[in-house]
């Protein structure tokens, strides 16, 4: 069997040993590829950098364990870009599996800045409905959420004392790995005329250009790749210690340098094995 | 780490090696992970419904509240169940006529005002922001009418339509193209997050004990 045929017919498992070589390696040793954070990431960074401390930013994080090497980094790191400038996040769920993660999140963040729930921030926790309950917050939130996760009744809080309704928050950005973001834009922020961000999975993010493009949502972070560039973009403003997405991003170019080199390699193959077949039939 | 931490940590890598031993082959340890998934989740499920809606939004309001219009809503909740009663199950139409009903109404002006229009201002942008703006528009406007097109079937696609339709698959066929690069990155993302928790998480952490 020549290299075509061997090319043609390799075994899949090969191909499965070279991409987990592919991902362990840079995870172990990385080589530190340099990420230039994109526009529609730098759109995200920029509506959140410029509120003032003590402005409030709704945070939805409709996403479950599925997608946490995605979406999660990019939590803690809006998060922490709210708590370095001294911004109020709400944190809630629309999806059932949800709160694990995002009370993972918020309470490490809120322990590395000294922050506490109720005053600096909440934490809504799930309510089930998607668009019943966006609407309801847009009447009024402590009526939607009438405890936080913790059970703690929401009316008395200070930080719900100057905010009642979505219409008083300054920001709004849904970490989404569904399709919760048109849920947000249609009900939410065109709704209360507040700006939206919007962080989703890769596989999603092809289905929200076109909110970005109509300027609907001032800016778009797709998977694992818009959160390294949101942790560089955080790390090189407010020295913030880069996270997970950042050491994973070696390993994903490695594994698309192959990939594309595979690509074109079985593809020369194929076309040089029915270049073979061809004369092969014409000799006979 | 806590002894639970720890065994939490043990369980969570043997499941992933469980799942990752498919890659192989077919085989049991691989089917006993994908039907633990499938139960915890439901399970999980199941639970999250009962402390998050039942509780607060149904038994609190009836007991602690009197609130009895919460009856209403339980109801046709129950009706919907009864479609697994054969002599009863015309009583979910009801349940689903309501839901359907109420959410047309939610929805339509709403997804019409925030979304629809939205997008049909922008795709019809007028011709005055710059030469590489005009370009981008006129891309714009060319895919959406010849994708229209291919999606058009009231005439065969012969000759002319035959031609704009042909034009409208190679805008379908970049979309699709970009859809599957960014799949690629999203599947390759997730491998990469379990490989960061067995090294991470499982290795150093509670193997190797280390900080």
């Amino acid at each position: 069997m020549d290299f075509v045929e061997t090319i043609l017919n390799l075994d899949r498992r090969i191909i499965y040993t070279i991409v987990a070589l592919l991902v362990l390696i840079p995870l172990i040793k990385p080589f530190s590829l340099p990420i230039k954070p994109t526009p529609e990431v730098i759109g995200i960074f920029n509506e959140i950098d410029r509120l003032e401390p003590g402005d409030d930013i709704l945070i939805a994080a409709d996403f479950d364990p599925a997608s946490k090497p995605e979406l999660l980094p990019m939590l803690e790191a809006v998060l922490a870009h709210c708590f370095e400038r001294d911004v109020n996040p709400h944190l809630l769920t629309l999806w059932p599996s949800g709160p694990g993660l995002a009370q993972q999140a918020i309470e490490r963040q809120a322990e590395l800045y000294d922050k506490k729930s109720g005053t600096d921030y909440c934490f809504l926790g799930f309510r089930y409905g998607n668009v019943a309950v966006i609407l309801g917050m847009v009447s009024s939130i402590t009526d939607t959420f009438t405890t936080d996760f913790y059970g703690m009744p929401t009316r008395n809080m200070p930080i719900y004392q100057d905010v009642s309704a979505i219409r008083d928050m300054d920001y709004i950005i849904d970490i989404a790995a569904g399709a919760t973001v048109e849920f947000w834009v249609v009900y939410a922020a065109e709704q209360a005329n507040v700006k939206m961000g919007a962080s989703c999975t890769a596989v999603s993010a092809t289905s929200y250009y076109p909110l970005l493009q109509a300027g609907q949502i001032t800016g778009l972070s797709g998977g694992m790749k818009g959160s390294a560039e949101y942790e560089t973009l955080l790390s090189g403003k407010y020295g913030v210690p880069k996270g997970d997405a950042v050491k994973g991003m070696d390993a994903q170019s490695a594994v698309h340098v192959f990939i594309v080199l595979s690509i074109v390699l079985a593809n020369i193959c194929y076309f040089i094995s029915l270049k073979r077949e061809d004369e092969e039939r014409r000799r006979a | 780490m806590t002894i639970g931490e720890i065994i939490g940590v043990w369980l969570a890598a043997g499941l992933t090696l469980m799942m990752f031993s498919f890659i192989y082959r077919d085989n049991a340890f691989f089917k006993l992970g994908e039907h633990l998934y499938l139960g915890i989740s439901v399970g999980y499920f199941v639970n999250i419904q009962y402390h998050q809606v039942l509780v607060p939004d149904v038994f609190r309001a009836i007991r602690v509240e009197h609130d009895y219009w919460v009856l209403i809503p339980s109801l046709l909740g129950i009706f919907i169940l009864l479609r697994l009663v054969p002599s009863v199950a015309w009583l979910s139409r009801m349940s689903f006529a309501f839901y359907i009903g109420g959410f047309a109404g939610v929805a339509i002006p709403n997804v019409i005002h925030g979304y629809f229009l939205p997008q049909l201002a922008e795709t019809l942008r007028p011709f005055n922001a710059g030469w590489g703006n005009n370009l981008n528009q006129i891309v714009i406007l060319l895919a959406v009418f010849t994708v229209l097109i291919f999606f058009f079937f009231s005439l065969e696609h012969k000759r002319l339509v035959g031609g704009i339709s042909r034009i409208g698959l190679f805008f379908i066929m970049i979309s699709f193209g970009a859809s599957f690069g960014y799949t690629v990155m999203a599947r390759i993302s997730l491998l990469i997050g379990r490989f960061q928790f067995l090294l991470d998480d499982w290795i150093r952490h509670t193997i190797m004990r280390l900080q």
